[in-house]
């Protein structure tokens, strides 16, 4: 059995993290793929997805979980939402926000319209939430995580809910009290009023940036609220040992380096990685092929160069592969679970493809 | 062509594109050949872990412009850090900042507000290019892909049109005004002929010509080779009996077809929505990145950028 069927297995929940570029969206789909196949009902959660990946599967870009058909994956049993920064905020507001007036006033507002776009690290806080809202409907057996493309997603899974320093009443109300306050004493007690961050707020951007604020805030106490009790939950969830984390790279320079990071700081967090997979490794028979590249072969003509670009790759890669595991040994003390997978010879972001790789990861 | 030169002459190069095909390997370069010709040049990066520093082989730096190399320096600045420089050396509010933030808050509010780590960094890379006292003649910033990237270039005008107004509202319409004056500042696009890496650039780069903050100068497609061109020599190498290199071509055909048909398309789309053109250049896949990086690299990286006919 596969270290990756292993999981699917054992685990309720498989998070995959990585640098960009090293395959984790198609990773974490054709896990998920597999899953289904092997008759759980699983649940894909994608952040920052590929576009091309999301067409070729059906899968709307959008916060609800919808149904991805495959030929041999059981009705009912897999389903997946991408999440994009343009989906996700409104999504969220709507469906947090019980009441109609308020959560238009919200859209409307002028903070939310010119920023809703730029929500920055909000994205990932919403995925989690989301995470959190399909856990407790309890309609799966799996749950597949694919995070955004840098470690920032490790901060949020530390403390998922980071945001309560914030909105837990203290410097919420430093931001909304001062501002009525001000509004029935007259602008010039707001600093008197003794709220700090409010004052400084105001001389900084402005008294008239601190009441749009300060609506805003009194506008989305409920949906925040909703954020911060999911976050609460969510972080006892991801501690337990069913929770996996799958840290996924490729035998290149910056993915190995950033590899090593990641997995240094899951080990400050107290988690271990359960599963190392490294993807895009040239086969075998194709390394020992290229062995027999000469230099300055003139039969080669036009081919000459990315002949010899894949002889270099090769050597690489296999150098690469062996500094990372002695640099994770010496760092763990142990080897990691290592599952490796070959570089395709077709195109996996198909429906198609991705059964194959569903096949090749999960055997 | 990419007129590289050009490029080097202005203030802040913006490098972007997917995570994992090169930028990074592209800003270093670039930033050498300015170096090399007496610029003083900073390599920015915004991210969890250094990749800029280890490529010259240099240990982690974090949030500290170090030198790396004569004229060549680097910092990987850090979002609290920036907001702090940003309300103290940007808006000279020193004792307000020492007053009213700790580490707790600005980590919070950077998270929920929308912007704020975006604007803070677009004003580091002006205040090192423009108000510092010891300004740099080039700043590249390195590694906001895609959607982040976005966000960064929209970021300005959103705080514009937010409804503040004092210092911030200023600060902002002043580099604004800097990116978007004309030589100030340019994009420049890095993707692969991969078909999942150019549909995502070709998706990408109209949305990046509409945020209208700076010029995408051009796209460089990395890792090509042109599979029309090598077609032929490696058949024949696939064809001839006994050939032990038989299947690394057959590898070659696979992973390279289709490579110059994807760049048409490209080609296509650009004379779409860019009637004034941007340039589109090639570089091959050099298989290996000899680090640390030296001046080697960049005549290699010169030598190698080809036009897209």
């Amino acid at each position: 059995m596969s270290l990756v069927a292993r999981l699917i297995n054992e685990k309720k929940i498989i998070i995959c993290l990585g640098a960009g570029g090293v395959g984790k969206t198609t990773s974490a789909t054709a896990i998920a793929v597999a899953a289904a196949k092997s008759g759980k009902r699983t649940a894909l959660l994608s952040i920052d997805p590929a576009k091309r990946l999301a067409a070729a599967l059906n899968i709307k870009l959008s916060f609800e979980l919808t149904e991805v058909k495959l030929p041999g994956v059981l009705a009912g049993h897999l389903f997946a939402t991408m999440i994009d920064q343009k989906t996700i905020f409104d999504d969220m507001v709507i469906k947090s926000t019980k009441d109609g007036k308020i959560r238009d006033k919200i859209l409307n507002h002028s903070l939310y319209k010119a920023a809703s776009n730029n929500f920055g690290g909000a994205v990932e806080y919403m995925a989690l939430a989301k995470l959190q809202g399909i856990l407790e409907s309890k309609r799966f057996d799996l749950v597949v995580v694919d995070t955004p493309p840098d470690a920032h997603a490790l901060d949020f899974l530390a403390k998922p809910n980071i945001l309560s320093g914030f909105m837990d009443g203290k410097v919420m109300s430093w931001v909304i009290k001062p501002f009525h306050l001000a509004q029935k004493l007259g602008f010039s007690k707001l600093f008197a009023a003794g709220e700090r961050l409010a004052g400084g707020l105001a001389e900084v951007a402005g008294i008239k940036a601190l009441q749009t604020l300060a609506e805003f805030l009194v506008l989305m106490q409920e949906t925040i609220g909703g954020f911060n009790k999911a976050g609460e939950a969510l972080e006892k969830e991801l501690a337990l040992k069913t929770t996996a984390y799958c840290v996924v790279t490729t035998p290149r320079s910056s993915a190995v380096r950033s590899c090593k990071v990641i997995v240094e700081q899951l080990r400050k967090m107290g988690r271990q990685t359960d599963l190392l997979l490294v993807n895009r490794v040239i086969k075998p028979d194709i390394a020992e092929s290229i062995t027999h590249y000469k230099e300055g072969d003139t039969t080669l003509g036009e081919a000459n160069a990315c002949l010899r670009a894949l002889r270099d790759t090769a050597v690489l890669n296999a150098g690469l592969i062996k500094d990372l595991q002695d640099s994770l040994t010496l760092l763990l003390g142990n080897q990691l679970p290592t599952q490796y997978v070959f570089d395709q010879t077709f195109d996996i972001h198909s429906s198609e493809g991705v059964m194959l790789l569903a096949q090749a990861l999960a055997e | 062509m990419l007129d590289v030169y050009e490029l080097l002459d202005r203030r802040i190069v913006f490098v972007t594109g997917k995570g994992g095909i090169g930028k990074t390997y592209i800003a270093a370069n670039l930033a050498q050949l300015a170096a090399a010709r007496g610029k003083r040049v900073c390599i920015v990066e915004n991210r969890v872990d250094d990749q800029i520093a280890p490529l010259f082989g240099h240990p982690p730096i974090g949030h500290k412009i170090t030198e790396l190399l004569p004229n060549l320096y680097t910092i990987n600045l850090d979002a609290r850090e920036n907001f702090r420089d940003f309300v103290v050396k940007h808006l000279g509010f020193e004792s307000l900042f020492e007053r009213v933030f700790n580490t707790k808050i600005i980590k919070s509010f950077i998270r929920m507000l929308p912007g704020i780590a975006e604007l803070t960094l677009l004003g580091r890379l002006y205040h090192m290019t423009a108000l510092a006292k010891q300004p740099f003649d080039l700043v590249i910033l390195d590694g906001y892909s895609s959607g982040h990237f976005l966000n960064l270039m929209t970021t300005p005008d959103a705080v514009i049109r937010s409804g503040l107004i004092g210092p911030v509202l200023e600060e902002t319409k002043r580099l604004r005004s800097f990116i978007n004056a004309p030589g100030n500042s340019a994009i420049l696009l890095v993707t692969t002929a991969e078909p999942l890496v150019m549909s995502e650039a070709m998706d990408f780069l109209p949305q990046i010509i509409n945020t209208g903050l700076s010029d995408l100068k051009g796209v460089i497609v990395n890792r090509y080779f042109d599979d029309v061109l090598t077609a032929k020599d490696l058949a024949r190498v696939i064809q001839t009996p006994g050939s032990p290199l038989k299947t690394a071509a057959e590898f070659c055909l696979w992973r390279y077809g289709g490579n110059r048909g994807q760049v048409e398309k490209l080609k296509a789309l650009i004379a779409k929505v860019a009637p004034d053109g941007i340039a589109i250049s090639t570089l091959p896949d050099f298989g290996v990145v000899k680090e640390p990086l030296t001046a080697v690299s960049s005549k290699q990286f010169v030598a190698e950028l080809r036009p897209f006919a």
